[in-house]
């Protein structure tokens, strides 16, 4: 079916949006087959972001816990994370569809950030919807996006973070649909936002592949960190057919208790959000469920349908880390690394750390989707 | 068609209940009782509140069954809601539990046409109110004229509940377009909150529904609700 990942996907928003949708979807067709635009995308990735990023093999991390460690370094690219892949290629398609004023969601902010950055350079008029909470928790990146000359609306409905925030944006698409373009950042949402989002981001993957190929060698296990969940996906079509573990890490926040995590895989069950069929954080009867996680990035109940399409044919184990772990790992790869990540990015190594003893010898290759200068406020302030 | 959208137990549910009353008094012949949900995109910041504050309060599908089963006014009901309240119960089973009240249709705000056979396909069997909006082409609109049960809900703005009602040319085109071919009434909502808007809703369309401003009428009180509905269908 299309707009389907097996059973999981679909198209669930008002019916106001559909046109837009397959306008998105036309655009989408045409910028793949549009050798110009892809060629202008490619310099853009290459001489404003920084791509190629590259791989870094993590030695004194690996001599410390007995498995040879390596990173997919998306925290050098420009605005600091891997969420600029996609903006940048989004951007285009919104000049492609004519259209002048761009909306996003942000969580943590780096989506915020990465759109602010490429309306800024595209010449876009640029809204970010962001939840109070997270307003809070990172108030440096609303101050990079008001100085990129974007304007931040602060959410105050509902949990007043991620969630809410694709609510808010999602109204202002329904209203504003036709000079409106929604730069959604992850791979959730209606059909075509998770192929869109995917397919920009898995450039990371293509590159991280053909390291490993030129080196002769594949790793053992590819990890990477899941909110909604787009660098997982990124990295993961890069070894989706090759002879590879993958596991994404969700945030296990402070205990398996509802409220206290953001476990959509592992504790959740299917149910229909922000425009997909998925897996979904929610009570008996339906309702959304609050969600906890120390890093904003991750704190989301729903999760991209391709994801949970990878869950039930078993080709990607689901596992998680506790917020106390992932503070412990960003603690360590600073220490002995010299690199700071990204608190998301710190529960893709955090689950590793933790255990280990299970992959003592292996090849691991994680995805540090972004750095962690914005969260230094929360590791030091006990802000959550 | 005359209808009228309340949020099923809010304020509470006597006050709901009295709501319903009265509505039919004043001379409403359709009822929308939207089960709230807790992420409901469709809705202005208004309503938004409303179905939060209603959860909070405990309204629920269960509860809002247990009301549905003791109304005995004359008042044709639909059931307005979000996809993942009907999912997470069980699509067969919430069809035949509406069946066995008595339900015309169910409106699903986040369920656009070209999904509703994911809806059948699990089991749902009772008629799903498709929409026509402002950006539907015309050969959506072709698509939506074969409608044989219910009725179309043609959202007649670009936004969200509670927005202003003014229509554009070019939607009054495609409504008066839809009007002449559709087999089914064709019910305009979103928008309207006064007697005004229903005089020119009802020179377009067979009909209209009025949310938002209901739920605000009736958060004043049910008399400020009722002096409301009788002048809102002083036109009719």
């Amino acid at each position: 079916m299309k707009g389907f990942y097996g059973r999981f996907g679909g198209r669930f928003v008002p019916e106001t949006l559909i046109p837009a949708l397959r306008q998105l979807e036309e655009a989408f067709e045409a910028f793949k087959r549009d050798s110009k635009a892809q060629e202008e995308l490619k310099e853009l990735l290459e001489r404003y972001a920084g791509r190629p990023t590259p791989i870094y093999y993590a030695k004194r991390m690996s001599e410390a816990y007995g498995f040879e460690l390596y990173l997919k370094r998306e925290d050098l690219l420009h605005t600091g994370a891997h969420k600029i892949n996609n903006t940048l290629g989004q951007a285009i398609l919104t000049r492609f569809m004519g259209k002048s004023r761009v909306v996003a969601e942000t969580g943590a902010g780096q989506h915020g950030v990465a759109t602010a950055t490429v309306c800024a350079l595209l010449g876009l008029e640029c809204v970010i919807y962001m939840g109070k909470v997270d307003a809070e928790r990172q108030r440096i990146n609303v101050e990079r996006m008001k100085l990129l000359g974007a304007e931040v609306k602060v959410v105050e409905e509902g949990s007043q973070t991620l969630k809410d925030a694709i609510n808010v944006a999602l109204k202002d698409w329904v209203r504003n649909v036709r000079t409106t373009h929604y730069l959604l950042g992850s791979v959730v949402g209606p059909h075509p936002f998770p192929e869109v989002v995917a397919y920009f981001q898995s450039v990371i993957g293509r590159e991280a592949r053909s390291y490993f190929e030129k080196a002769g060698f594949l790793p053992d296990v590819v990890v990477a960190c899941v909110g909604g969940g787009s660098n997982a996906i990124g990295i993961f079509r890069g070894f989706i057919d090759a002879d590879c573990q993958l596991i994404g890490v969700e945030a296990g926040g402070l205990s398996d208790e509802p409220g206290q995590h953001a476990r959509t895989l592992g504790l959740g069950r299917p149910g229909i959000l922000h425009g997909a069929f998925s897996y979904l954080l929610q009570d008996e009867y339906g309702q959304v469920q609050k969600v906890h996680s120390i890093s904003a990035g991750l704190d989301y109940p729903g999760v991209g349908p391709e994801h949970a399409f990878l869950k039930e044919s078993n080709r990607v184990r689901y596992e998680f880390c506790r917020d106390e772990d992932a503070l412990f790992a960003f603690r360590e790869l600073s220490r002995l690394e010299g690199i700071i990540p990204a608190l998301e990015s710190a529960h893709a190594i955090g689950f590793l750390l933790k255990n280990a003893s299970e992959f003592k010898g292996k090849r691991v290759l994680v995805n540090l989707s972004g750095r962690g200068d914005k969260d230094l406020g929360i590791v030091l302030g006990g802000v959550s | 068609m005359r209808g009228v959208y309340l949020v099923a137990g809010y304020p509470d549910f006597a006050l709901f209940d009295e709501a319903v009353r009265v509505a039919e008094e004043c001379g409403f012949d359709f009822l929308e009782v939207g089960v709230p949900f807790s992420d409901p995109v469709a809705d202005g910041p208004l309503l938004t509140k409303a179905a939060h504050t209603a959860i909070e309060r405990g309204v629920n599908l269960d509860s809002v069954l247990d009301w549905l089963r003791g109304y005995s006014g004359g008042m044709r009901i639909f059931v307005m809601t979000y996809a993942n309240i009907l999912w997470a119960r069980g699509l067969k089973r919430v069809s035949e539990e509406f069946a066995e009240c008595g339900i015309k249709g169910v409106i699903v705000a986040d369920l656009p046409n070209e999904e509703h056979w994911f809806f059948k396909e699990h089991g749902f069997f009772l008629p799903l109110i498709p929409f026509a909006t402002p950006e539907s082409s015309f050969e959506d609109l072709d698509r939506l004229s074969e409608t044989k049960e219910g009725f179309i809900y043609f959202v007649s703005v670009r936004g969200t509940t509670g927005g202003r009602f003014s229509l554009d040319e070019e939607t009054k085109k495609k409504l008066s377009y839809l009007r002449k071919r559709a087999k089914v009434p064709v019910v305009v909502g979103f928008g309207i909150s006064n007697a005004e808007d229903v005089k020119s809703a009802l020179e377009l369309a067979d009909g209209f529904v009025v949310g938002t401003k209901a739920v605000a009428m009736l958060e004043k009180g049910i008399d400020s609700f009722r002096n409301w509905c009788k002048s809102l269908l002083s036109v009719c």
